[in-house]
């Protein structure tokens, strides 16, 4: 959050995760180097710094899947919201795979050239060409590289202070870009002359399980979307019907969408029910898709809090969201006002006799 | 997110996910490349 900068914010839990991520990393280069001797005929067999570039690289694009597929499955199923936490640091470890994984082909492949050129050279001069068979497949992974080098270099908060949440998060958002690159990499590259059933199944259900999962996430998105919430007006103030008291299940928040399409987190929480600007304050996550955890609404995305009743964080930290007034009405149904008042300014949570 | 932005992501994940994969089938099963992606003057590394 926001009290201060350090270099890295690391934690028992962090240490523990990273150690996992890593041996999880060793163990796949060791089942697929090993899978490698048991599954292919000697004759047929690339020789080993091959079969090592290639276990890099796959454990990279298995890892960006695993990352991607984060996102809409904390989406579509609460139970994987966990997984967002520490996701920067999966991310970043998955560049390091992938910086290794073009090192050793860089190494490999471009570095004993008649000619003597530079590896750089020669990496760009050898298929940058989309004429007959040539597809430059080794520069769409340079491309993609790059910019998960950026994305990586600049993934702590720091940076998303400096840049801003916006530019921050458009910069970032070029995640699906650098996708993208990848899958043509993978299609142009390896694709062409690994033809076992496994890899290439691998590589195929990796690719479609991000476009099937980001799909219907979009579409569940856009389904609870035409669930606007109607408004009244009381008072020559309008009111947003955010439906009836038992749909608010303790600790977990709804998103209530106002006239403008902005999205206000109502949650029913220990001391009634509160709503709060949907947006979180550190890089515009879903705060109601997030849950309470120690009385305070905290965001999915990286753990941000704030306390439901003035929308404010609890110290040192010093964020802010806006706050909206609720009351029910006669059939017990939230109504929720659709003007938010200042940021921080404390509302009184509505009460009912089983909240 | 605000509605625009689901709106954005379900068109890019709908078409341009959608069409990544396509490629991806067409490189899979109709692309048939010549199965040589490095020229062996570059792949003489260490032997």
């Amino acid at each position: 959050m926001s009290h201060g900068f350090v270099t890295v914010q690391w934690s028992r839990k962090k240490l523990v995760y990273d150690l996992f991520v890593i041996l999880g990393i060793a163990a796949f280069i060791a089942g697929y180097v090993a899978l490698t001797q048991v599954a292919i005929d000697p004759a047929f067999r690339p020789e080993p710094a091959i079969v090592m570039m290639r276990a890099f690289g796959t454990c990279a694009f298995v890892m960006m899947t695993l990352i991607l597929l984060i996102g809409p499955l904390a989406r579509l199923d609460r139970r994987f919201l966990p997984l967002l936490f520490n996701r920067r640091h999966f991310g970043v470890i998955f560049t390091f795979v992938a910086i290794w994984h073009a090192k050793q082909v860089l190494d490999f492949y471009h570095a004993f050239s008649p000619e003597q050129l530079s590896k750089w050279t020669a990496l760009f001069t050898f298929d940058a060409s989309f004429t007959g068979s040539s597809m430059p497949f080794q520069l769409f992974g340079l491309a993609a590289l790059v910019i998960f080098v950026v994305m990586a270099a600049t993934s702590h908060d720091f940076w998303q202070s400096f840049l801003g949440p916006k530019v921050w998060k458009g910069l970032h958002m070029m995640v699906y870009l650098a996708w993208a690159l990848t899958v043509l990499h993978v299609a142009f590259g390896g694709l062409q002359v690994e033809h076992h059933p496994a890899w290439v199944g691998l590589m195929t259900v990796c690719v479609a399980s991000v476009v099937s999962l980001h799909t219907i996430a979009a579409f569940k998105a856009r389904a609870e979307d035409s669930l606007i919430a109607r408004s009244v007006s009381i008072d020559g103030e309008v009111w947003l019907d955010a439906g009836p008291l038992d749909r608010f299940d303790l600790d977990e928040p709804v998103s209530v969408l106002g006239e403008e399409g902005e999205s206000i987190a109502v949650v029913r929480h220990a001391g009634g029910i509160s709503a709060v600007h949907g947006v979180c304050a550190h890089q515009g996550g879903p705060l109601a898709e997030g849950r309470v955890v120690d009385g305070c609404l905290t965001c999915p995305w990286h753990g941000w809090q704030y306390r439901p009743d003035d929308g404010t964080s609890p110290p040192p930290f010093e964020e802010r969201l806006a706050t909206h007034p609720v009351r029910l009405d006669d059939r017990e149904h939230v109504l929720v006002r659709a003007e938010a008042d200042e940021p921080g300014t404390p509302q009184a949570p509505v009460r009912s006799l089983d909240v | 997110m605000i509605r625009s932005q689901r709106s954005w992501h379900l068109t890019i994940w709908s078409i341009g996910g959608s069409l990544v994969f396509l490629v991806f089938l067409w490189a899979l099963f109709a692309w048939g490349a010549d199965p040589a992606p490095a020229p062996d003057h570059l792949a003489g590394g260490p032997r």
